[in-house]
């Protein structure tokens, strides 16, 4: 190695004048110094980041519109569009109900990220990152819920449609409190703390869609063993005009 | 926004959540899980525990390398999920090695672990691959420290749901392996 430096230094001697050699060497020795000084380093990050406002705003909303189609949009249509139809939950009617209720919770998946990101727009770059995290897992804390009851509001009519309905949904929302949701909250907590990995709010939010369509794997998996276990308690009853039969084992 | 160096990088990655979730999985979530009777308790935490450890290990041996920064995306996503993902057979092998004693052992380990694997983890793990990989092609992430970084959250992820879910799997995996014993335990 110092060989190396010994050689580059010969050949820069050999075509540069050594005062320029010289000057190249006291600059570098002079920001070197001036990186160690705190408030050197603090002013010099604060230039930067009004350059990157000024600069960068443009590559930031640019950033928003990729965002838009993460992989996690892409894997929500893909559950939505092909692969709803190859799970398969014990009889037709149960294949009905089920992928219904699927279909309920990817679009809001959906819909509630895509609202989230389309109504702050202009203030997700600048918006305190702790306020960010607490709006992405509220969105999706409150979705658990609110698909729910929209399934139940729009799909159950009649009596023995809403029985249905709730013994579907205290099944899935039993099976919720086993799952994963607090190791993801963790995760998006860690992902938002980490500023010195994910430099803005854009890569902070798309670090955090990311795991999600995992997520929607495991819990489609787990529907589908769940559902087929609710031991005869679906039977008989009929929904939408069609009847549950006794699932063979 | 800081200048950082590779070093300060590294110790972030070594600080990464997916350290303290698999020291929080082995140590508290692994020893309460029941599985149903006791020889398979023995056997699934047993498993649990060296897979989890080898998950660890496998990571930092990664990150460690000095190479890393340098490497190229898609050979550095090809390595992770190999080693992580698809070297499920490798490990097996070992566990065989350093926990099956007798021919039984071998064959309640084969039955048991490999079942349980290709039922609740492969589909995972292969869709686990896909998204690895759009990490590592994708323009966002500018250097392998954030490609790494990122990654972790997802495989953290998916050894999380692989230990929870297991309590679900094994319940329902019944069969030939009533009567047989390992290390002393018997199957009910």
């Amino acid at each position: 190695m110092e060989k190396v430096i010994i050689e580059i230094f010969k050949s820069l001697q050999n075509n540069l004048p050594v005062s320029v050699i010289v000057a190249i060497l006291f600059l570098l020795l002079l920001g070197w110094i001036l990186s160690k000084i705190p408030a050197v380093v603090t002013s010099f990050e604060k230039i930067l980041k009004i350059y990157n406002k000024i600069f960068n705003k443009k590559h930031v909303q640019r950033s928003i519109d990729q965002l838009l189609c993460n992989g996690y949009f892409r894997h929500i249509m893909y559950v939505k569009n092909v692969k709803v139809n190859t799970l398969y939950f014990g009889d037709d009617t149960r294949n009905y109900i089920v992928r219904l209720l699927i279909d309920y919770r990817m679009r809001d998946l959906e819909d509630s990220i895509k609202l989230l990101i389309t109504n702050n727009r202009e203030s997700i770059p600048n918006m305190i990152p702790e306020k960010l995290e607490q709006e992405l897992i509220n969105t999706l804390q409150n979705g658990i819920k609110t698909y729910l009851e929209n399934f139940k509001k729009n799909e159950a009519h009649s009596d023995e449609e809403k029985i249905i309905a709730d013994i579907l949904i205290s099944t899935i929302w039993d099976n919720y409190e086993h799952d994963s949701w607090k190791t993801y909250i963790e995760m998006v907590h860690s992902i938002f703390n980490q500023d010195d990995i994910y430099k803005n709010n854009v890569a902070k939010l798309e670090a955090s869609l990311l795991p999600l369509p995992l997520l929607v794997e495991n819990w489609l998996m787990k529907l589908e063993v769940t559902l087929k276990n609710l031991n005869g308690q679906l039977s008989g009853k009929v929904f939408h005009g069609r009847i549950f039969q006794p699932i063979k084992k | 926004m800081r200048i950082f160096s590779s070093k300060s990088k590294l110790k972030i990655l070594k600080e990464h959540l997916y350290f303290k979730h698999i020291d929080d999985l082995l140590n508290n979530i692994v020893p309460t899980l029941e599985f149903g009777d006791e020889a398979k308790n023995y056997l699934i935490k047993l498993f649990m525990t060296y897979k989890l450890t080898e998950f660890k290990e496998t990571i930092l041996d990664i990150i460690n390398n000095k190479k890393l920064y340098y490497q190229n995306p898609d050979k550095l996503s090809r390595i992770i999920s190999d080693k992580l993902l698809s070297g499920f057979y490798h490990t097996l092998e070992n566990f065989k090695i350093k926990e099956g004693k007798t021919e039984e052992d071998c064959e309640v380990i084969d039955m048991i672990i490999e079942r349980y694997w290709t039922v609740y983890h492969r589909p995972m793990s292969s869709f686990v691959a896909k998204e690895i990989k759009e990490i590592y092609t994708t323009k966002t992430y500018k250097d392998n420290y954030i490609r790494m970084y990122t990654t972790l959250f997802i495989i953290l992820l998916l050894i999380d749901i692989w230990v929870k879910k297991a309590v679900l799997g094994f319940y329902n995996i019944n069969g030939d392996f009533k009567g047989k014993k390992i290390h002393g335990y018997e199957f009910k």
